[in-house]
């Protein structure tokens, strides 16, 4: 049943009085936002994700009636965005902010993933050097800028677009692409000086 | 350079906190505190009332029937509403034609006292100012004046001392002038007032068709016209049931004359006849002239009014 109502519907049947509706928002949308939250505080900070996740949920609750005078807003955008505010605040108070943008080089050349299995196989073993990857990601994204760790969290696990990550984020449309593109070349960088490629491991006794 | 690594992507979703929840206490709380504050706000009176109906359950044919019921009660009382009431036929007085009934001169003493006597009740419970003007029974006067305070006059040097007190002072200068013996029988106020004004009183008009209910009054007018004194003479019913019969469908309203004087002398203010929009009866025109005495004139107000009623009830029982 949840599926058949988008979360724009189901928000406003919540500000309706529907406290059923909100239960299909949050469980539509608590695993997802507690990732992000989690990943963009980075391990440091993990013990505060729940204090944060519960803050954005509370927060949206509160100012449900704003969002009703928004025009063609993406529930999506607005839980997202509220949640990537509350985190930014935990990690300034924290003093856990890196900021340096600048040098880094992007080397397209330099792709030892490019040897990696095919990111859609599903065996055994390739699924363990992915489980392997994804904690190497992890860690690795913990060496980003929080903003380049949000633009590249927000794109490539929680789907949103370009345009709708420069609401989240609160930046400009060029802003942002540049800032997803410094993140790619640092994850590849990062993730291919750690992990081997899957050839290599299957030749490892 | 694409925008989205595959590669990256699929190991993000392979990582070890991709299938981690947030602790059961703080969905609990969320989701508590969510159910707290989208509680059902206060229902206004009139959704109050659409759960209650919904709630009752009913058929269409149950609602139909309530419905019904409704509007069959709405037009009940706005029919009875407009309907004259039924008394006022049973209240009116039997058709009798108005008997004159002169009083000579030589009129004896005995006869007057019976006749003051036959008056003086009706005459003070009506509060009437009749008035009965006899020049040539001074003496008698005096016993009528005595027992009948209201209304009655015997000549016209006690008339002005009786009207002052009964408060017909309009009138009774104007009949102690003329000095012609007019006594009234008349139980109608306004038939009382016309025999009091001066062209009716040398014609010595005398009527005794008063309707009972007809309320009296305690003043004069000092002019009235034909139809107007057909009321007074009738009464609104006896004079609808009447033009009724007779096949003269009207109605009636109530103009100002132009001008009085006066002796009630008026210049006609009457215009060509108009058609009533809901009956398309003509529309026949009372005359009167302005007068300070507001019981009279809401007499004849209420007898026209009496009158307009009858008609209209007519008119919707024989419309079709």
């Amino acid at each position: 049943m949840s599926d058949v109502f988008a979360d724009e519907d189901l928000i406003r049947k919540f500000c309706a009085g529907e406290a059923h509706a909100f239960q299909l928002l949050y469980a539509r949308h608590e695993k997802p936002l507690y990732r992000y939250v989690r990943r963009l505080l980075g391990t440091a900070l993990v013990p505060q994700a729940d204090e944060v996740f519960q803050d954005t949920w509370m927060k949206l609750v509160d100012a449900r009636d704003s969002w009703q005078a928004r025009d063609n807003a993406s529930f999506k955008t607005w839980l997202y965005t509220l949640a990537h505010h509350r985190a930014i605040d935990v990690l300034r108070k924290a003093g856990r902010e890196v900021s340096a943008d600048e040098g880094w080089m992007d080397n397209d050349d330099y792709a030892p993933w490019q040897l990696w299995p095919a990111a859609t196989a599903e065996q055994p073993e390739q699924q363990a050097f992915w489980r392997k990857a994804g904690q190497k990601l992890l860690n690795c994204l913990d060496g980003l800028p929080e903003l380049q760790r949000a633009t590249f969290l927000l794109h490539h696990d929680d789907g949103l677009s370009l345009d709708e990550i420069t609401q989240v984020v609160n930046a400009e449309f060029e802003t942002v692409k540049s800032r997803l593109r410094y993140a790619i070349s640092k994850l590849r960088a990062c993730m291919g000086a750690h992990l081997k490629p899957i050839t290599d491991m299957d030749s490892t006794p | 350079m694409s925008l989205r690594d595959e590669h990256l992507r699929h190991a993000l979703q392979h990582a070890p906190d991709s299938e981690l929840a947030p602790a059961d206490a703080v969905r609990k709380n969320v989701l508590n505190y969510a159910a707290k504050v989208a509680g059902p706000k206060p229902e206004t009176w009139f959704k109050r009332l659409i759960n209650i109906l919904d709630g009752w359950r009913v058929t269409n044919w149950q609602l139909a029937g309530m419905s019904s019921v409704a509007v069959a009660l709405l037009v009940m009382v706005m029919v009875r509403e407009q309907v004259p009431d039924e008394t006022i036929w049973q209240a009116s007085p039997p058709k009798e034609v108005a008997q004159s009934k002169t009083v000579t001169p030589a009129a004896s003493a005995p006869e007057q006292d019976k006749l003051a006597t036959r008056q003086d009740e009706p005459a003070r419970e009506l509060g009437t100012a009749a008035v009965a003007s006899v020049e040539k029974a001074p003496a008698h006067a005096e016993s009528m004046q005595a027992k009948a305070k209201s209304s009655l006059a015997t000549d016209a040097v006690s008339q002005k001392k009786l009207a002052e007190k009964t408060e017909i002072a309009s009138a009774a200068p104007v009949l102690a002038d003329k000095a012609n013996v007019a006594v009234v029988e008349d139980k109608a106020p306004l038939a009382s007032a016309m025999a009091s004004a001066p062209e009716v009183g040398s014609k010595q008009v005398l009527s005794k068709a008063a309707p009972a209910s007809a309320p009296a009054i305690s003043g004069i007018m000092v002019y009235v016209d034909p139809i107007a004194q057909a009321l007074a003479k009738e009464g609104g019913v006896a004079m609808a049931k009447k033009d009724i019969e007779a096949g003269n469908l009207r109605m009636l309203k109530i103009i100002a004359a132009q001008e009085c004087t006066k002796t009630g002398q008026h210049e006609s203010g009457k215009q060509e006849s108009s058609v009533d929009v809901l009956t398309s009866y003509q529309i026949a025109e009372v005359e009167v002239c302005a007068t300070d005495d507001k019981a009279s004139s809401e007499l004849l107000h209420r007898e026209v009014d009496t009158y307009n009623q009858i008609m209209l009830h007519w008119y919707q029982t024989h419309k079709n």
